[in-house]
């Protein structure tokens, strides 16, 4: 569990979490921009901590400072007002150290698609040359684009009890009309490790057999 | 050493070409998903694979047989000590025990088909059992070489390749029949 000290803190984490990977593009490219130039920022300080009780040789609880130098402390009495750019920026920043972090712990789960580290074969397998070290950047989101995106689909027998990758006339006269899922929906339904299951034996079983009278 | 009468050559060269050219692992999967495979599954396990000898019908040393109906039930919890891999390749056909540990594999803990080609070329691969009552099951539930989809010419050449190197082969029924 990570939390943040402040509100407006918590708030700079929360926005960064719920950016798109369009978005942090963007602020990516506005790193650039702003490189060389003075940056005002928002945030003074905030500390995250986390407890990882499954994992006692790290000990129950962690707490990771972080403090972001500030030329304009942020006023008490004002509120907090919409987040500027080099708030986030500085904030993703010192986010995506932080997340490396813990990732190196297996403290946190970044989706529920890949679990750990150990778990990106499971995207590499369709995509290629997507390292472990990707592994922060494998968010639920992220792997759906992945998905989304791709220029392949799965087939679903009628009785959609089988999942396939490839097809053919024989195969359909033996089982039936075959049609075509997106890999997405096929992510969605049945998951990765049925998708890399049938990648990796040419189908998959996915539902059980019903009996109708 | 053993060589095959011309009668027999021409048989087997027959049925090769039934069963199709050799392909790279995952060659001929849909779009850009990827062909190449995770680190260990091309290592070659060399000593755990059995060559099959021409026409001996022979078992692997200590083979792991199954009962028929487990098999062709699909009754994994019996069955899946006794799951082999085989692939056919220009140099045979090669067997190897499924839960033989591959080590070097990252993420699952047995050998695949690339274990026992080096991720070379292969014509075709699947699962097999040996059964208790000497008949080999067979299917071809290989996503690296061949795969279900392929036509049903190819499937009895593949059955025919097995029966020339003297088994007696049935070929596991993969779905329930259509009603």
């Amino acid at each position: 569990m990570v939390t943040t000290e402040t509100g407006l803190k918590r708030e700079i984490l929360r926005e960064l979490d719920s950016l798109s990977m369009e978005e942090l593009q963007h602020i990516k490219a506005e790193i650039g921009r702003l490189k060389g130039r003075r940056i005002s920022f928002n945030v003074q300080s905030y500390q995250i901590e986390l407890t990882k009780p499954s994992s006692p040789e790290i000990g129950m609880g962690v707490t990771f400072s972080l403090s972001a130098e500030s030329e304009t402390p942020a006023d008490p009495e004002k509120p907090a007002g919409p987040l500027d750019i080099s708030s986030l920026v500085k904030a993703m920043f010192e986010l995506e150290r932080l997340k490396e972090q813990l990732v190196d712990f297996g403290a946190i789960n970044i989706g529920s698609y890949i679990k750990a580290k150990g778990e990106v074969w499971k995207i590499r397998a369709f995509f290629g040359d997507i390292t472990d070290d990707y592994y922060p950047k494998l968010s639920n989101e992220f792997v759906e684009l992945l998905f989304a995106n791709a220029d392949f689909c799965f087939y679903l027998d009628k009785t959609e009890r089988y999942l396939f990758l490839q097809i053919s006339n024989d195969l359909e006269e033996e089982i039936g009309k075959l049609t075509p899922i997106t890999a997405l929906d096929a992510l969605k339904r049945f998951g990765l490790d049925v998708l890399n299951e049938v990648k990796e034996k040419s189908y998959a079983k996915v539902g059980q057999y019903v009996f109708i009278d | 050493m053993f060589s095959l009468t011309e009668e027999k050559a021409d048989k087997l060269r027959e049925i090769i070409e039934r069963i199709g050219p050799n392909k790279k692992p995952y060659e001929g999967v849909p779009g850009s998903i990827t062909t190449s495979v995770e680190p260990g599954e091309d290592i070659v396990f060399g000593e755990f694979i059995f060559h099959v000898e021409f026409d001996t019908g022979e078992l692997p040393l200590g083979a792991v047989t199954a009962e028929p109906q487990d098999i062709l039930d699909k009754n994994t919890k019996k069955i899946e000590n006794a799951t082999y891999l085989w692939v056919i390749d220009d140099n045979g056909l090669h067997i190897i025990l499924e839960q033989t540990p591959n080590p070097f594999r990252s993420h699952k803990l047995y050998v695949c088909h690339t274990n026992i080609t080096g991720c070379e070329p292969a014509r075709q691969g699947g699962e097999l059992w040996f059964g208790t009552d000497g008949i080999v099951y067979i299917n071809n539930k290989s996503g690296r070489y061949g795969g279900r989809h392929i036509p049903k010419p190819q499937r009895q050449a593949i059955r025919d390749y097995f029966e020339f190197f003297g088994y007696q082969v049935v070929q596991v029924p993969d779905f329930p029949p259509l009603k």
